[in-house]
């Protein structure tokens, strides 16, 4: 019985060993793996900032005005995305009545040094960086008193402050001229 | 104190050094022992992307991926690698469509030795195309090239496309002549095999040896 049990140990062991070699000679595989890989395309993001010269919020419902009066409005731009782009504003005048015009009503104090008006847009002359906001659009709003008479009297005149952007990356331009930048929208 | 000073020095050296090689594109690996592939780095989108270099493309954008593909395997065979791209969905479709993608195999790691280049990367009517033949042990750098053409315009802005890369491995046994892989002390499994083997000899001795005592006292 003690010889049967020895036999059949080392007959055990000779199957584990050629189990170990057989390992390396079966057959050969073939394996299939799938990655899932992404491409994604950026975007170009920016926020109008509006204040007052207190460094508040330019309230939102607006705010009461007389001929003649200054309405500190400061409006800047600031790049919030990824991206360098050149940057143009333009301002959009209205008012709630048909019979009236909203146009010359306003005096802007915008900076030609940083703002080169064409075609009624104001360009950024320089790029506006990830992360950077760009100079004062206007710091205040002059209400024009020999145009605003008794008859805006209860009216609403409104100011709207229109922001485009475009990709400076694979978009050179020279001199400056943003304005002949590739891919800025129809107006 | 020297000592320890040169010590976390050396550490951190390695750390660095550890961190560059990983942050070189993407990787294939393929596990010839366990029969997977392992993808990295993966990305927010996906825990297999390789394509960590292709995010936030821009129209004009010239980018290259690098992937570098790898015969992990510890067992002596030389495999036929086959890879086969596919839009995951039509909006990827819609989207990838527009850039224009070219794929090309290097032979500047080091490793060109290892690999043997099908020569064209047409794909069959399936699909697959043959990359080459990539012996254990080896490696070899794959590079996407992708071009955003500047037409692409604002309706692609912010757009994700999902792209599926699968590889198809073959495994064939290892011929006399072909390449081996530079020794780096890991042999595998291998080793396992040969100890288990060595103990395995050794217990056959031993109990021969307690048959023959056995014999001797009877």
């Amino acid at each position: 019985m003690r010889k049967f049990k020895i036999r059949l140990a080392v007959i055990s062991v000779i199957a584990v060993l050629i189990s170990l070699f057989m390992q390396e000679t079966i057959a050969y595989y073939s394996t299939i793996g799938k990655s899932e890989n992404v491409i994604t395309s950026g975007n170009l993001k920016m926020m109008i900032h509006e204040k007052t010269d207190q460094g508040t919020e330019f309230p939102s419902e607006g705010v009461y005005i007389m001929p003649g009066d200054i309405v500190s409005k400061a409006v800047t731009v600031e790049n919030i995305c990824e991206h360098p782009f050149y940057l143009r504003v333009r301002v959009v005048f209205g008012v709630n009545s048909e019979a009236l015009s909203a146009e010359d009503c306003f005096k802007l104090n915008i900076s030609e040094d940083n703002w080169q008006l064409v075609d009624g847009w104001y360009y950024y002359r320089s790029v506006l960086q990830p992360g950077e906001t760009s100079p004062l659009v206007f710091s205040h709003v002059e209400i024009i008193g020999d145009k605003v008479d008794k008859s805006y009297i209860g009216k609403t005149l409104t100011l709207t402050v229109d922001a485009q952007a475009v990709q400076s990356e694979n978009n050179p331009v020279s001199g400056g001229e943003t304005f002949r930048a590739a891919g800025w929208p129809e107006a | 104190m020297k000592r320890i000073f040169v010590f976390i020095t050396s550490v951190i050296i390695l750390v660095l050094s550890t961190s560059a090689v990983y942050a070189e594109g993407g990787r294939v690996t393929y596990n010839g022992d366990s029969r997977e592939y392992i993808f990295a780095p993966g990305s927010d989108y996906s825990p297999t992307d390789l394509f960590s270099d292709l995010k936030g493309v821009m129209p004009g954008d010239k980018r290259s991926q690098k992937i570098t593909v790898r015969n992990d395997s510890s067992k002596e065979v030389k495999t036929k690698i086959w890879l086969r791209s596919e839009y995951a969905d039509e909006s990827s479709a819609d989207f990838l469509s527009k850039l224009q993608m070219s794929l090309s195999v290097g032979n500047d790691n080091g490793q060109a030795y290892m690999f043997s280049p099908s020569g064209s990367l047409t794909p069959d009517n399936d699909g697959w195309i043959l990359l080459g033949l990539l012996y254990s042990g080896g490696e070899v750098d794959l590079t996407l090239d992708l071009y955003v053409p500047t037409e692409l315009d604002n309706s692609y802005m912010d757009r994700i496309g999902f792209v599926d890369w699968t590889f198809k491995t073959e495994e064939f046994p290892k011929e006399p002549d072909d390449p081996v892989p530079p020794k780096t002390g890991d042999t595998g499994s291998v080793d396992y095999l040969i100890i288990a083997a060595a103990a395995a000899l050794m217990v056959l001795f031993i109990a021969a040896f307690g048959v023959r005592k056995i014999k001797e006292k009877q």
